[in-house]
């Protein structure tokens, strides 16, 4: 009895330590939180996937079957411990584009070698989401505040235009909205941006404020095409404190940020029909009218052909040109296209302007102009047609009367074509029928022969140069050029008729020639040089009543007879030929 | 046998200079009978072809609706042209460029002022330029260095002698610039200039047809061009070089 009482104590306590329940569970919840019921094509849900109990690595993601059908994201990741017990909770984002009904899971994971499965949901993906629901839903959660998208269509045709509408709805207090993100359709190509109005509207008994959020798109691939839901961020101010929230306010938007999820939509586009010919545009055309102005031109003066279409469509976005029919001796430039947006808001019109020239004379019909549309009320082409019109060129006298060809991109010679004679260019020249060559100097030739002059007039200013470091260094080169210089000295008082300088002259010859300062230079050194060049005593005498006349000459007033400077130039000319040879 | 064959070399150089001074004749003729085509094949016969020779073909071309060949040939004959031709051949240019719808461009003062001197510069040829420069040059000098008592005179003479002599050093320098540099004509509509030598390089203008751009550069198949005041590379086949 003990030993069985005790058994069933060590069961208990050893089931008591064994861990809790261990599991995997998978859960599909709205944004918001609550059980997930059905959703729209495009509209965000929550997976989560609840690992209970140890032997489960945290960063083992589980395998969950079936996300291979939508688009899932992961969204985080929570781990928490109780009294030993760990549980992991692995979130994620979803979301269905396409309406059905599909089932996530099981989740999979692999715990001490061995794999564990967790339960499947179903999740039902409705087209449309009524309206009515929205509201409901939204209250529900508590953020008082939805997103709603709608076209104006739900079946077109390649390139037929489609509006589209995102209205934000907002009963509470919103203090900021984040812009509508148009993000980029495959298949859809927008022909305009976004724009915004506001306003209210009573929804279920219930007054709602909202932000519109409208554009313009047309599809280009046919098929069923999906559009995915829109989101959007706002911040709502919070209840708790006024206080706070006013001074948040000053920091930033303000209260508590939220997301809202708008409805996806489906689109079916249809590809239009075959046609035989050009189709200019798709829409609802009504009028097609061609003008000419002037009616009556010269020969290749400017005309203006206008051709205007009213009604709406794709006629702006196309690069399908409309087509011009002219007679064949016209010719027409493309100018300009606009748009006129009547002031009474009918439909508006689309002009096409290009300059005709007329290069003949006579009087011409225009044909008519055809426009070729699909017409997306009765799902049919149509064709408008301008009316007729009758043109005249009068002749101008300075055209020619056979319309001359212009070169091509490759055309060197010239063609056969001959044209009128133009008496406007020149005669021809009969010169010589072969090139010359110029005669002319050489380039190097030239440039010498006008240095020459220069160089002429540069020698002079070059010897007279008294290149200092060189008299001194030579002696026998000083001496030389001292005597030259007192020479010329000489030639140049002897032309004057000065005799004065005669006595410069010397002194500045001796101090050259012995290189010594002029202070120097006296009647006593000069002796005492001569004599050291060995000059004898006659020589000597000569030399100091000829210099005793110098100075005299130079330093008194006295008026000499005529010829007297002549002679004493003489002499000096004499004494300076003595002393080249001795000094 | 080398005075044979001197001789024969001589006589049929004779006989080669003559026959290509009756295709000259020839082409004329044929210009004033309308037979604008055979003209122009008879001037395009024609090797070494002269001012006079250029001036024609063109004329040629300008007839048959040519006229961006015109513009070409005229252009052509603008090289080694004097006197006369040089006011016939600008004068048919901006006829050919009226045809070609072509707008007159603005020209810088300098342009208008180099223009003005070429126009003086006609008369005069290269040597004829160098030798009466050469002369009122040593004129100058003779008279800088020559020192008279009449000083009041001599300064005139030098004041003219110095502005006869930038006049010619002016014109000098015209005539050796035109000489050296390279011109083309454009052949092709809307002739796109690039900014490297190579079509992957952005476009950073247009050439109108017909228009004179200066070469500076060439480089494999691309010249660099000037032009107005746009400057880059277009393809060399797109411009006949002048």
């Amino acid at each position: 009895m003990d030993k069985t009482v005790g058994k069933i104590f060590c069961a208990i306590i050893a089931l008591w330590c064994l861990p809790c329940y261990a599991g995997i569970v998978l859960r599909a919840l709205d944004i918001a939180g609550q059980p997930l019921e059905h959703i729209a094509p495009g509209e965000l849900f929550q997976v989560e996937v609840t690992i209970e109990g140890g032997g489960v690595s945290a960063q083992q993601r589980p395998e969950i079957k079936g996300a291979e059908h939508c688009y899932i994201r992961n969204a985080g990741l929570m781990v928490t411990t109780i009294n030993g017990d760990t549980t992991i909770k692995h979130k994620y984002r979803a979301r269905f584009d396409t309406a059905g009904v599909f089932t996530l899971g099981p989740a999979l994971i692999s715990r001490n070698g061995s794999l564990e499965s967790s339960n499947s949901v179903s999740v039902r993906v409705t087209d449309q989401l009524a309206a009515a629901t929205r509201p409901a839903r939204a209250a529900s959660s508590g953020s008082g505040a939805f997103l709603r998208f709608s076209t104006d269509k739900e079946r077109v045709v390649v390139g037929e235009k489609i509006k589209c509408l995102v209205r934000f709805y907002y009963a509470e207090d919103v203090t900021n909205l984040a812009p509508i993100t148009r993000n980029e359709l495959p298949g859809f190509s927008f022909v305009n941006d976004v724009e915004t109005s506001r306003g209210s509207e009573e929804i279920s008994g219930k007054s709602y404020n909202y932000v519109d959020f409208s554009w313009d798109m047309v599809p280009t691939v046919a098929g069923k095409r999906v559009i995915p839901a829109y989101h959007t961020d706002y911040f709502v101010r919070s209840k708790q404190d006024a206080f706070i929230n006013h001074l948040s306010l000053f920091f930033g938007h303000g209260g508590e940020k939220k997301k809202v999820y708008s409805n996806a939509s489906t689109i079916m586009v249809d590809e239009l029909p075959p046609y035989k010919g050009p189709v200019h545009a798709i829409g609802n055309y009504t009028h097609f009218n061609a003008y000419m102005n002037p009616g009556v031109a010269k020969e290749g003066e400017g005309m203006v052909l206008t051709l205007e279409i009213e009604g709406e469509g794709n006629l702006a976005t196309t690069h399908n040109a409309v087509n011009v029919q002219l007679p064949e001796s016209f010719k027409y430039y493309d100018s300009k296209n606009y748009v006129v947006d009547p002031k009474n808001g009918g439909p508006s019109k689309h002009c096409f302007e290009f300059i005709v020239q007329g290069l003949q004379k006579g009087n011409f019909e225009i044909p008519p102009q055809s426009f070729n549309f699909f017409d997306i009320k009765n799902r049919q082409y149509k064709t408008l047609q301008t009316l007729p019109s009758t043109v005249t060129i009068l002749p101008s006298p300075n055209m020619l009367t056979i319309i001359p060809q212009m070169p091509s991109e490759t055309e060197t010679k010239p063609t056969s074509t001959a044209v009128d004679v133009s008496a406007d260019i020149r005669a021809l020249h009969s010169g010589a029928w072969y090139a010359e060559q110029e005669r002319a100097l050489p380039l190097w030739l030239l440039l010498l022969l006008a240095l020459v002059p220069v160089l002429v007039l540069m020698v002079p200013v070059v010897r007279n140069i008294q290149w200092p470091s060189r008299i001194v260094s030579d002696p026998v080169r000083r001496k030389k050029i001292a005597l030259k210089t007192a020479r010329n000295e000489l030639k140049i008082a002897g032309k004057v008729g000065n005799g004065k300088q005669i006595y410069t002259m010397f002194i500045n010859f001796f101090a050259a020639s012995w290189d010594l300062p002029l202070h120097q230079i006296t009647h006593d050194s000069i002796t005492h040089k001569l004599q050291e060049l060995g000059y004898d005593k006659n020589e000597l005498e000569q030399w100091h009543q000829f210099f005793n006349q110098l100075s005299e000459n130079a330093f008194f007033n006295t008026q000499t007879k005529p010829g007297a400077t002549n002679i004493l130039i003489q002499y000096a000319a004499g004494w300076l030929d003595r002393f080249e040879k001795k000094i | 046998m080398k005075i044979f064959g001197v001789l024969f070399l001589t006589i049929f150089s004779f006989f080669s200079v003559y026959a290509t001074q009756e295709t000259f004749l020839r082409a004329h003729k044929c210009y004033e009978c309308k037979d604008f085509k055979q003209a122009h094949e008879l001037y395009a016969a024609i090797g070494n072809k002269s001012a006079a020779t250029w001036y024609n073909m063109g004329n040629c071309c300008f007839q048959l609706g040519n006229y961006v060949d015109a513009v070409a040939c005229w252009h052509h004959a603008q090289r080694g042209a004097s006197g006369a031709v040089v006011e016939d051949i600008a004068y048919n240019i901006d006829i050919a460029e009226q045809k070609l719808g072509l707008e007159k461009q603005d020209q810088s003062i300098w342009t208008r002022i180099s223009m003005h001197l070429k126009k003086r510069m006609n008369g005069f040829s290269l040597l004829m330029l160098q030798i009466l420069f050469l002369l009122t040059w040593f004129a100058l000098f003779f008279f800088i260095k020559k020192r008279k008592r009449g000083k009041k005179y001599r300064s005139l003479i030098i004041g003219i002698l110095l502005m006869i002599n930038v006049f010619f050093v002016l014109g000098l320098t015209l005539k050796y610039y035109d000489a050296l540099q390279q011109k083309g004509v454009v052949m092709k509509q809307q002739n796109q200039i690039f900014a490297g030598p190579n079509e992957q390089y952005h476009v950073v203008g247009t050439l109108p047809i017909a228009s004179c751009v200066k070469i500076i550069e060439q480089r494999g198949s691309w010249c660099k061009i000037k032009y107005s005041q746009d400057a880059g590379w277009v393809k060399s086949e797109t411009l006949t070089i002048v």
